[in-house]
């Protein structure tokens, strides 16, 4: 039966001859098409990961044409270091007061700023400027701006009644000096992308939730913040990622200082590294960091392929 | 349950133009009124006015004995199914049914009683923990409908709501939906572009065109009466045939009217036969058929002859395509037009047209 009905089909296809050399130039086709791309990738991204965990197990000067095989010692001895579990502590503090706040504030932002009218656009960009100013020169003028003496900050302070505060220049500040910079570095793009995804949310929804004579503070909670959930989640993930890699501004603000106070992770690994040339030390720190980045980006990774695609 | 008035009702946008104009609108306690137009008449607007999304520009809007212009949406007691649904993505469907109960305070027993009760009348026990994303158009749409009617609303506005659904699916929640107004007996107000379901759910139809009324009344009324040739052409499938006055002129046996420019009849009152049959209508034509489309039960012809193309409807078994045919047209259905389109009625006593004429068709003895 099964012969009758496929009987319209010829009996003998045309087996397409192909040569050797046509069949290896095909096979190499796709290889060459993508090697400039594989060869930078290979380059400057997965041989520094794997040259960094073989020089994490090594004790090198960064001149000496030897590296001493040292097995777990790079890392057994960071973890007793008091000096690194501070910058741990250091790097995690930054990392979620920084988040915490721009998601918090640029949230808030959002909502107010998301109507119609020039006002609303004006001060939407007026938020967003930071965002396109270089890091350096937004560390120099926060420098200026927080400077104990002459700083603008401190002359508002002064005006107000209060005393003087050593911004940079106090073990108690630094660090929160540094998350108001970086705050205010991001949460003008922050706001963007949360006003992005407050404009997805179908409008109907809301005048379902009028009809249905709902709470402004029930609109928020049951409607708005549950439709923004990916991008919420988005952008703290993000945001994770970016501030546990805060270099620049602690490089140039305040070099780690106070008494350590604001030295991080990648500032650590850069000093162990590139001023003090304990290289296999700087290497297993930089591993700790991979493996805090990697957990992030998984975490997010798996969460994003569950995330719900709403109707 | 209420009534609605619009007085003069007027919505124009920020480009000047007029979405809506000057519109004087009844609609009946407990009725079921179908706005139905082609898109961008108005129909919306109108609707999104008596919900309160939009402020008429000018106009008074009343809902019962109450002025509502300046009453937030929540206030008029209204409930409306949106085209795509609107329901809250991130609840169940439970708790999308619950949520307007859980906003006036309705303590959580009788809550319960109360969703348990409607989703039973739409057949959606068994999907109450669902939520929207995982049911299908139709249950998405039952789940609307209850959502709608938990609150008991005076008002219940549909804004097209079968338009997302395949056809057999809209077929049968067009029955659903008569049977639900019939139980419930709240004033309905349904929004839609498709006529048949204007026709077949309505009892009072308000044609829309360019944000003016064309024409209310009830779906016959319509279909027999229509008040000018946009009323004529909307209603029914395929639409009224409305060609120039003059060629026929000469074979009516009237007085001369100046005022009629056009004149039209309705796809199924027009007869085809054979050019060698007798001669039964006033009015013959020969003709020849430029498509032919069988749907079973009737065929619908695409016909050519001195008086342009039309239209022709029959339940006869199809003639061939190459066949040699004559149009008849019955006097006594034809309706008059002048050259506003406007029906000319009462004025030309020459053709009075009753419905009670229908049964003897256009026989001539």
């Amino acid at each position: 039966m099964s012969q009758d009905l496929l009987s319209h089909l010829p009996d003998n296809q045309p087996v397409a001859v192909t040569t050797r050399r046509s069949v290896s130039r095909d096979f190499l086709r796709p290889y060459i098409m993508i090697a400039p791309a594989l060869i930078v990738f290979l380059l400057f991204f997965l041989f520094p990961i794997g040259y960094m965990i073989y020089l994490s197990f090594h004790e090198w000067n960064f001149i000496s044409p030897e590296k001493t095989y040292v097995g777990l010692k790079n890392f057994k001895r960071l973890v007793a270091d008091p000096l690194f579990l501070e910058v741990i502590r250091n790097s995690l503090v930054y990392t979620f007061l920084s988040v915490f706040l721009t998601i918090t504030i640029s949230l808030a932002l959002s909502l107010w700023l998301n109507k119609k009218g020039w006002i609303y656009s004006f001060i939407q960009g007026a938020v967003f400027s930071p965002h396109i100013i270089s890091l350096v020169s937004v560390s120099m003028l926060w420098m200026w701006m927080m400077d104990a003496d002459y700083g603008l900050l401190n002359w508002f302070v002064e005006k107000l009644g209060f005393e003087k505060v050593p911004w940079l220049t106090d073990p108690k500040f630094a660090l929160i000096s540094l998350v108001i910079v970086s705050v205010w570095k991001s949460v003008g793009y922050y706001t963007l992308i949360f006003i992005a995804g407050l404009q997805s949310i179908p409008k109907n929804l809301y005048e379902a939730a009028s009809l249905d004579k709902t709470p402004k503070w029930r609109v928020l909670t049951k409607i708005t913040l549950p439709m923004l959930s990916p991008t919420l989640f988005f952008l703290t993930i993000i945001g994770l990622i970016n501030s546990i890699q805060v270099f620049e501004t602690i490089n140039i603000m305040t070099g780690g200082g106070p008494v350590n106070s604001t030295k991080t992770l990648v500032y650590y690994i850069y000093e162990n590294g590139f001023v003090f040339f304990k290289l296999g030390n700087a290497s297993a720190a930089g591993v700790i960091l991979l493996i805090i980045l990697t957990i992030l980006t998984l975490i997010y990774f798996k969460v994003l392929s569950k995330k719900v695609h709403y109707q | 349950m209420a009534s609605i008035t619009l007085k003069g009702v007027s919505k124009v946008y920020d480009n000047e133009k007029k979405v809506v104009e000057k519109m004087d609108l009844h609609i009946q306690d407990g009725s079921f009124t179908v706005l139905v137009g082609p898109s961008g008449c108005g129909k919306s607007t109108t609707l999104r006015m008596i919900a309160g999304f939009e402020k008429p520009t000018e106009g008074e809007i009343w809902i019962g004995n109450q002025l509502v212009n300046d009453l937030v949406p929540g206030k008029r007691d209204i409930s409306m199914v949106f085209q795509n649904y609107a329901l809250y993505p991130t609840m169940t469907v439970r708790g999308n049914i619950e949520f307007s109960l859980e906003n006036i305070k309705i303590p959580k027993r009788k809550r319960k009683e109360m969703v348990e009760e409607i989703v039973e009348v739409v057949g959606l026990t068994e999907y109450l923990e669902k939520r929207p994303q995982h049911l299908s158009g139709g249950q998405r749409q039952r789940v609307a409908l209850a959502r709608a009617m938990v609150k008991k609303p005076e008002v219940f506005i549909l804004d097209e709501p079968l338009s997302n659904l395949d056809a057999k699916l809209r077929g049968q929640m067009r029955t659903e939906l008569i049977q639900l107004h019939k139980r419930l007996g709240t004033t309905f107000i349904y929004v839609t572009h498709d006529q048949v379901e204007a026709m077949s759910m309505a009892d009072e139809i308000v044609i829309l065109n360019k944000g003016k009324i064309m024409q209310q009344a009830a779906p016959m009324v319509l279909y027999n009466n229509p008040k000018n040739t946009f009323v004529a052409e909307f209603i029914g499938t395929p639409a009224m045939n409305v060609l120039p006055f003059e060629e026929i002129r000469a074979d009516l046996n009237i007085e001369n009217n100046p005022e009629i420019t056009h004149f039209g009849f309705r796809p199924e009152h027009g007869r085809l036969v054979h050019s060698e049959d007798p001669q039964i209508f006033t009015l013959r034509y020969p003709s020849k058929i430029i498509t032919r489309e069988t749907l079973g039960s009737e065929t619908i012809y695409l016909i050519e002859n001195k008086l342009g193309r039309q239209h022709i409807k029959s339940t006869e078994p199809p003639f061939s395509e190459d066949a040699d045919l004559a149009l008849c047209i019955p006097v006594e259905k034809i309706y008059y037009f002048d050259r506003l389109g406007i029906r000319v009625e009462k004025e030309n006593e020459a053709f009075p047209y009753t419905l009670q004429n229908h049964e003897k068709g256009g026989v001539k003895i």
